[in-house]
Order: C-alpha cells, then structure tokens, then sequence
C-alpha cells in the first residue's frame, strides 16, 4: 500500500478526491447499497411473476413444490446462514486487525459457499434425471395430484431454475470475488483502518443470503407431502 | 494506529460478538420454524406466516449481519429505496390480478378456480398450450 501522501493527514488508502477516510467509506457504502437496490429489483421481478403465476395456478404450485427436497433445501439454508455468520466474523477480524483470523474466515465462507452450490448442482443433476427440466422432455412420471395440467407444473419449474439459477450465479461471482479478497488480505492489503472492500462484499454475501431466505419457503414449502 | 486494537473502533460498527451469534441463533430458530409450520397445513394462512417468518429472518441479517443498525440516516435511505420500489411493483401488479374476473377480456388471464382432468399428463401430454381459464 503507497503511504506517500499529498495531504498531510491523509492516510495512504484515501483517493485524492475524498476530504477524509469517513467520507470516503460512506461514499463506498452508499455506492455498494445503491447497487444492492438495483439487485433487489432484478430477483423482485422474477418474486412478481413467481406471485403472479402462483395466484393464477395454485394446484400447480404445490405439485411443482412437491417435487423438491425439503431436506437439501434446509441443509442448504443453514450452509448459508452459517457462511454470512462467518462473514461478519471475518469482518469483526479485520477491525481488530487480525490477519490471520480475517483470512482464516474467508476461507470457511468460501469452503461454505461451495458446498451451497455443490448440493444445488446435484438437486439440479436430479431434476435433469426425472425430467423436471422445462423443455420437450418435461414430464411428471409419479404426479401426487394427476388433474393438475403438467404444463402449469412446467411453468413452476421455469421459475425454479431462473429464480435459483440466478441466484447460484451470484454465489459463483461471490465465491470468486472471496477468492481475491482472501489473497489480498493474506498479501496484507486490509488492516484495522482500511478494510470498506472487506464489508462490502459482505454486504453483497449477505444479500444473497436475503434472496435465499425468500426463495426457501416460496419453492420448497408451500405444502410439503 | 499503535493504541490497542479492541478500542472504541471496534464496537462503532460491528457492535459485540454476542450479539452477532444471538442473531445467528435466532435465524436457525426462525429456519426451525418455517420448516415446522410447512407441515401444518394452515390453509390460506400458510403463505402470509411463511413471507412474516421470511421478512423477520430478513431483518436480522439486514439490521445486524448487514450493519444498519449502526450506519447513517443517509445509508439507510439508500438500503430502503429498492425494497420501497419492489413494494409499488408488488402493490400495483397484484391488485391488478386480484381484480380480474371471469369477465375480464379473454385476452385477460384469470385466475384458475377449477380443476380439470389433465390434458394428457406426462410423457406423451397434448402440446396444445393449455387454456389460462379453466374451459
């Protein structure tokens, strides 16, 4: 990190154009949360069609929910929780400036983040397999309810795939976005005074972990068999 | 700084390291819960507990894990506005529907109240599309 400073209280990491480190982390974190905002309305389009088509085919809702595991899916919430759990760890690590336990954390969130995405592969490996995925080869082998139109069930599984597919991708930007910071921190780049990049990408990781939330019960739980 | 690194910093914006796990506790408790009031069979009831569950899990991670219990008026403003927006998309998209009736334009698709025999489930269904009213 550059200590040479135009400035004479300026610390070495606050750019030129910022009075102070203060106000240079609030314009980092309202830049962050701005773009989280913008999150919120990508997955809330997709939250708005899932209610639409809901409403209008209730029976195909709860067949399509059947279909999924409720065991995965709540293993998986807990990975998640637990790995946001350890991105506040990592975070409280960075301002004591404890290296070590900084790095140490994002390795088991980043350990936690790919178990996430491994047990949502193989519940997709397993869709692919009944042929639960939307396209000419969907069908519905044992339905629980057959006077349901499997072309309804369909659509619940077109939602399923883009709404958690979505969601996968961003637990893979986020993996490896942890995969640079955790170099840079084991290189030194963070410390008890500068570490906003740090909390920012836990405020991403925790987002994600916000849409996970909603996403559980909406396709998992609506009415378990 | 070369003072002791546990000073006042660290508890302006982290707050303690009790908290942060009473509200990890209290997500695995709310995830308990979802899990068991699924296989009640509360009716109509089951979707408005689920998202009140859902919200409240939400608010714990926004408030503590995401810090904006301790962040500025002008940051929470922020953090706000998108949720404040999904909530006109939401107010506005579904009052729509919910008023639709089965007089509404046949160009209008409204809700499915009644069942009917599947049109050939499974391997081999119709590949007509199926009606969005129910015939």
């Amino acid at each position: 990190m550059s200590t040479a400073t135009e400035h004479h209280d300026h610390p070495g990491f606050v750019a030129h154009h910022f009075d102070d480190a203060a106000q240079q982390r609030e314009a980092a974190t309202l830049g962050m949360w701005a773009f989280l905002a913008t999150e919120v309305l990508f997955f809330g389009g997709l939250f708005a069609g899932y209610a639409i088509y809901r409403f209008l085919y209730p029976a195909a809702w709860i067949e399509g929910s059947r279909h999924l595991s409720v065991l995965l899916g709540t293993i998986n919430t807990i990975v998640l929780l637990t790995s946001s759990l350890t991105v506040v760890l990592a975070v409280d690590a960075v301002k004591r400036g404890d290296r070590a336990r900084l790095v140490r954390f994002l390795l088991i969130t980043i350990a936690l983040a790919v178990v996430f995405v491994g047990i949502k592969g193989f519940e997709y490996f397993e869709k692919f397999q009944h042929g639960h995925v939307p396209g000419p080869a969907f069908h519905l082998e044992h339905p629980y309810d057959p006077a349901v139109p499997v072309d309804q069930v369909e659509l619940f599984f077109v939602l399923y795939f883009v709404m958690t597919g979505l969601h996968a991708f961003h637990m893979v930007v986020g993996i490896l976005l942890f995969g640079v910071y955790t170099w840079l921190a084991h290189r030194g780049r963070f410390d008890e005074h500068y570490h906003t990049p740090i909390e920012n990408i836990g405020l991403y990781w925790h987002f994600v972990d916000v849409v996970w939330v909603f996403l559980f019960p909406l396709l998992y739980l609506i009415a378990p068999a | 700084m070369n003072a002791s690194p546990h000073d006042d910093h660290t508890h302006a914006h982290g707050g303690s390291l009790r908290t942060t796990y009473a509200v990890f506790g209290g997500l695995l408790g709310l995830l308990v819960a979802t899990v068991g009031v699924a296989y009640l069979d509360l009716g109509a009831l089951g979707l408005p507990v689920a998202m009140g569950i859902a919200v409240a899990k939400a608010g714990l991670i926004l408030a503590y894990f995401m810090h904006l219990v301790h962040e500025s008026p002008l940051v929470r403003v922020f953090a706000a506005s998108g949720f404040v927006s999904l909530l006109i998309l939401f107010a506005i998209t579904l009052a729509d529907f919910a008023a639709r009736t089965a007089d509404s334009p046949a160009s209008v698709p409204a809700r499915v109240t009644t069942t009917r025999s599947a049109p050939g489930n499974g391997p081999g269904r119709a590949s007509r599309p199926v009606p969005f009213r129910a015939a």
